[in-house]
């Protein structure tokens, strides 16, 4: 009983997963968005990163 | 001030807190493997620490496991989640306040506090769960003060823009606080079999719940930090994670397979292990995917670590699923394999996840120093001693296995995997060296050093250049609103939430909940009408076996196997298991099986075995637990009393259920064909050793080899009997009675092996009946060549009649009137008399046995009876009963 429930339920889930994948083209875009919108933060912040560590590094080779 | 995040996007890093848990990270982890170092040595060198408790081998297992995952693990995570939070949210962690009491939290009144207890011998005997009670409730406040610290950043966004590390992290925080009390406080109050499927459930939480997702919200960050470019895709991203958080938790009862926990629970938890590496293989692929481009071996260091993580995730994750099935698990459990797996899961897997989370931070800390050649080196040092420890201990496992299942004697696999357990040791110098080497890579170098690997990121070739379809998209979405309005929002929120701790109430509620259930009232239905309440003395020494970590490398469940059932007897009923609060199951043999060691063993072996364990058992590994004597094995403190006592419990309530209480239990069993197979064992207690009165002895047939022979007598006899049989072996004197002076007497070859194929009953002289009949016939002839006894001449007639009136009056009512040891008194004696037809002591011998008599025996001295003329006449009568295998044979 608890096999049949666990293999039913997990091909269920597989299937919503699936079938809302291939019917809606609007989905898909918005379930791939995250990563771009992410890849656009990791960007920002990794720029900032760089130019605050020259910074530094300008800071620190300045004659004293 | 206040500290709390501002509404305004903020997505400055706390570098001071990853900072401060990076370099916790590393202290907890070196002090973590330390303890694991000495543990791996404790195999070859047992008695490198003394009997010093506090460094005893449970007590360090315990150490070593709860810092590899909360020391070491936890604070690695937590450095991560400082770094990973305000990019992946736009917002600030809550409070950097909170931030720092987190911190003292998980650090001094959780992993020192912990080490400290556990090493004093305050723990509780559960794999992943070894912290007292008291600690694990600083544990649980520790997670509700990361779930205020991290997750309200999360809720300021709508569940549609959440990027998978995102889901991972919440996932993380608030599975473990559910899954965390469950599995370490419950077993406490629930008793053996149901304990342990609750505590099964939580060994795998511990990985599937805390340290999975984390590691993969890491490699989820870092892999499309580091490539500049995102993920393969988010779809297969969201689908692992949903197909993880809901087979994680069903997983838990693998742990138990073949046990006396229902057969459906566990059929469901290897269905449901299946799956996950299906689901498993997704998430690899999709991480492969999201870094090609990169090559094999990536440039960037923080990447190349995330690389090996997910390859060692998909290696561990189809391993673990393939070791579930019952083909493979019914060999392999309780093997080196699954210390294999679960080092290639921690050490492998999550460390490699967790260190290319803290390099990758560490390269974005301006002030932070980063000696980029150190960690290069400690990658490839890491990447070697990781993968030899588990190629080596997964062939040993094998061998284990194929010993086991062919029934070889327990001392055989010990022996074969010495070899295995060295390696393991060399393989802590590329291990523990590379660790040293990532602290020193975080510690020296230029300040700001990392920045070069930023550098590459971002000098690649543009995205746009790259992926034209990404910006394409990613315009698009920027286009739209895609926020839902705040109904919404709060809807979706409750939706995911709702799943989310449904998926974890089924599995507590399949795996957990119902086997508990079933087995209340199996209990219920087959104990015996009045079952055997522990003592006072055995439930102190049940405490001390917890102590000391016993469990750990004894475990006490006999599957309902072939192999467990020929090697120890019945399997374990349910209500055995009734009064083990918590269960004691075990999850890993590295000596025998405990469940029925009631009467295999004397009280008296048993503390000489506690005190000195190899002068018992030449070739045993276990540590002295010396410290609980007064100096010698026959001064035992209360502690050794107890202890003892409990071990002499074990089993003893099945055995005297057995056969009236049994039968009646198979009755109330109907047609359970599990229950059944216990029932129909052919013997309750099939320990080898297990001495016997009257058991029926086979032909031993041709011996083998007589080098064969003296090795076996070196490995198993000469402890007690000597190297030459004289009976002075080191354990000799702690013995009562103390072992035969073989080299004083003479024996016929069936005498012989009937003494080592039943052992002697009542004596510290065990059986042999795991060992082969030809080397059983080569110890025969290795004993018979000990004998010093030759040219002794013979009495006169008047001393034989002397002698032979002397015996009647006074031997042969124990010794029997032809001296068979099977006088009518001996029936009632706890160590049966000497039967002189198979054995002939030397004169002197006899006549010293009956000067002083045989210490530990009824034996008593006989000066006070008899004089001398009538001793040295009855020493020369009983001689003559002796029928050599010569005459016998001239006989035939």
């Amino acid at each position: 009983m608890i096999t049949n429930f666990i293999i039913g339920s997990s091909v269920i889930l597989a299937l919503a997963f699936v079938i809302a994948w291939i019917v809606s083209p609007e989905l898909r875009r918005r379930i791939e968005s995250p990563k771009h919108a992410f890849q656009d933060q990791l960007e920002s912040y990794n720029r900032h990163c760089h130019d605050e560590v020259t910074e530094r590094e300008v800071e620190s080779n300045e004659p004293r | 001030m206040t500290e709390m995040a501002d509404q305004a996007p903020d997505n400055r890093v706390d570098t001071q807190l990853v900072y401060a848990h990076g370099i916790a990270a590393l202290v907890t982890l070196l002090i973590a493997v330390t303890f694991g170092i000495i543990v791996a040595l404790q195999f070859i060198f047992p008695d490198m620490t003394g009997s010093w408790l506090p460094l005893g081998w449970g007590r360090l297992r315990y150490a070593h496991t709860q810092g590899i995952m909360l020391g070491w693990l936890g604070n690695a995570f937590i450095a991560f989640l400082y770094h990973a939070v305000p990019i992946l949210t736009g917002y600030r962690v809550t409070s950097h306040k909170l931030g720092r009491w987190l911190f003292g939290v998980w650090n001094f009144a959780v992993m020192a506090p912990g080490w400290i207890l556990v090493l004093s011998g305050v723990s509780q005997p559960l794999e992943w769960a070894e912290f007292p009670l008291i600690v694990d409730v600083f544990v649980v406040i520790a997670f509700l003060m990361a779930a205020v610290q991290f997750l309200p950043p999360f809720f300021k966004r709508s569940l549609e823009k959440l990027y998978v590390s995102s889901w991972y992290i919440i996932g993380a925080i608030v599975f473990t606080l559910l899954s965390f009390p469950m599995g370490n406080i419950v077993p406490e109050f629930v008793p053996g079999a149901a304990g342990a499927a609750i505590s099964g459930l939580w060994i795998h939480d511990a990985v599937g719940l805390f340290v999975t997702p984390l590691a993969l919200a890491i490699l989820y960050f870092v892999i499309p930090s580091s490539t500049g470019r995102p993920i393969y895709s988010h779809f297969i991203s969201m689908l692992g994670f949903w197909g993880l958080f809901f087979w994680y938790p069903l997983n838990g009862t693998h742990h138990y397979v073949f046990s006396v926990i229902p057969m459906e629970a566990q059929i469901g938890a290897i269905a449901a292990s299946t799956l996950l590496g299906v689901v498993v293989v997704f998430v690899v692929a999709n991480l492969m995917l999201s870094q090609r481009g990169s090559g094999l071996l990536p440039k960037e260091v923080g990447l190349r670590f995330a690389s090996m993580s997910v390859i060692f995730y998909l290696i561990v994750s189809l391993q673990g699923a393939s070791q579930a099935q019952m083909a493979l698990n019914q060999k392999i459990h309780f093997t080196d394999w699954v210390v294999a797996h679960s080092h290639l899961a921690m050490l492998g897997f999550a460390t490699f996840a967790a260190i290319g989370g803290i390099v990758h931070a560490w390269q974005r800390i301006p002030w932070a120093r980063y000696n980029a050649r150190a960690i290069e080196w400690a990658y490839w040092s890491l990447t070697i001693g990781i993968t030899i420890m588990f190629v080596d201990l997964t062939i040993a496992g094998l061998l284990q296995a194929e010993l086991w299942q062919g029934g070889a004697p327990w001392l055989e696999s010990v022996q074969a995997s010495r070899p295995y357990w060295i390696i393991r040791i060399l393989s802590a110098i590329p291990i523990g060296g590379g660790f040293v080497l990532l602290l020193v890579g975080i510690t020296t170098g230029p300040r700001g050093g990392g920045a070069a690997a930023i550098d590459e990121s971002l000098t690649g070739k543009p995205v746009a250049e790259v992926m034209p379809e990404r910006v394409a998209v990613s315009a698009a979405v920027n286009d739209r609103d895609i926020r839902p309005a705040g109904r919404g929002l709060v809807m979706a929120y409750i939706v995911a939430s709702v799943a989310g701790l449904g998926f974890f109430a089924l599995s507590v509620s399949l795996l957990g909940v119902w086997p508990g259930q079933v087995l209340a009232e199996q209990t219920a239905l087959m104990q015996p009408e009045h079952p055997l309440v522990p003592s006072a003395s055995e439930e102190r020494g049940r405490a001390i076996y917890a102590r000391e970590g016993c469990a750990y490398c004894h475990s006490q469940q006999i599957r309902y196997t072939e192999a467990d059932i020929a090697r120890f007897g019945a399997p374990t009923l349910a209500w055995e298991t009734r009064f083990d609060y918590p269960h004691l199951m075990g999850t890993r043999r590295i000596g025998p099986d405990l469940s029925r060691a009631s009467g295999t063993r004397t009280e008296n072996w048993h503390f000489v075995h506690l005190f000195a364990p190899r002068a018992v058992v030449p070739l045993s590994v276990m540590p002295s637990y010396a410290s609980l004597f007064d100096g010698s094995p026959d001064q035992p403190s209360q502690e050794a009393r107890d202890l003892v006592a409990y071990l002499e419990s074990l089993g003893r309530a099945r055995e005297l259920a057995w056969p009236e209480g049994d039968e009646a239990a198979r009755l109330a069993a109907g047609d359970d064909k599990w229950a059944l197979m216990s029932f129909d064992a052919p013997l309750l207690n099939a320990h080898p050793a297990r001495t016997r009165a009257d058991g029926e002895v086979p032909e031993l047939g041709e011996p083998a080899a007589p080098d064969v022979g003296l090795q076996l007598w070196h490995d198993n006899c000469a402890g007690c009997h000597g190297n030459d049989g004289r009976g002075d072996g080191p354990a000799a004197a702690w013995l009562s009675p103390q072992p035969t002076n073989l080299a004083e007497r003479e024996y016929t070859r069936a005498q012989l092996a009937r003494v080592l194929w039943n052992g002697v009953d009542g004596t510290s002289m065990p059986a042999w009946r795991d060992h082969p009949t030809e080397n059983i016939a080569a110890l025969v002839d290795v004993v018979l060549s000990q004998s010093t006894v030759s040219g002794e001449t013979g009495a006169a007639t008047a001393d034989l009649q002397l002698g032979e009136q002397v015996y009647a009056a006074n031997c042969a009512e124990c010794h029997g009137d032809a001296g068979g040891g099977d006088g009518y008194a001996a029936n009632d004696l706890p160590i049966r008399p000497t039967d002189f037809r198979g054995e002939r002591p030397s004169l002197g011998e006899s006549i010293r046995v009956l000067r002083n008599g045989i210490e530990g025996t009824s034996m008593a001295p006989w000066t006070d009876r008899l004089n001398d003329e009538e001793l040295v006449a009855v020493a020369h009568y009983i001689r003559d009963f002796f029928v050599a295998d010569s005459q016998l044979q001239g006989a035939d």
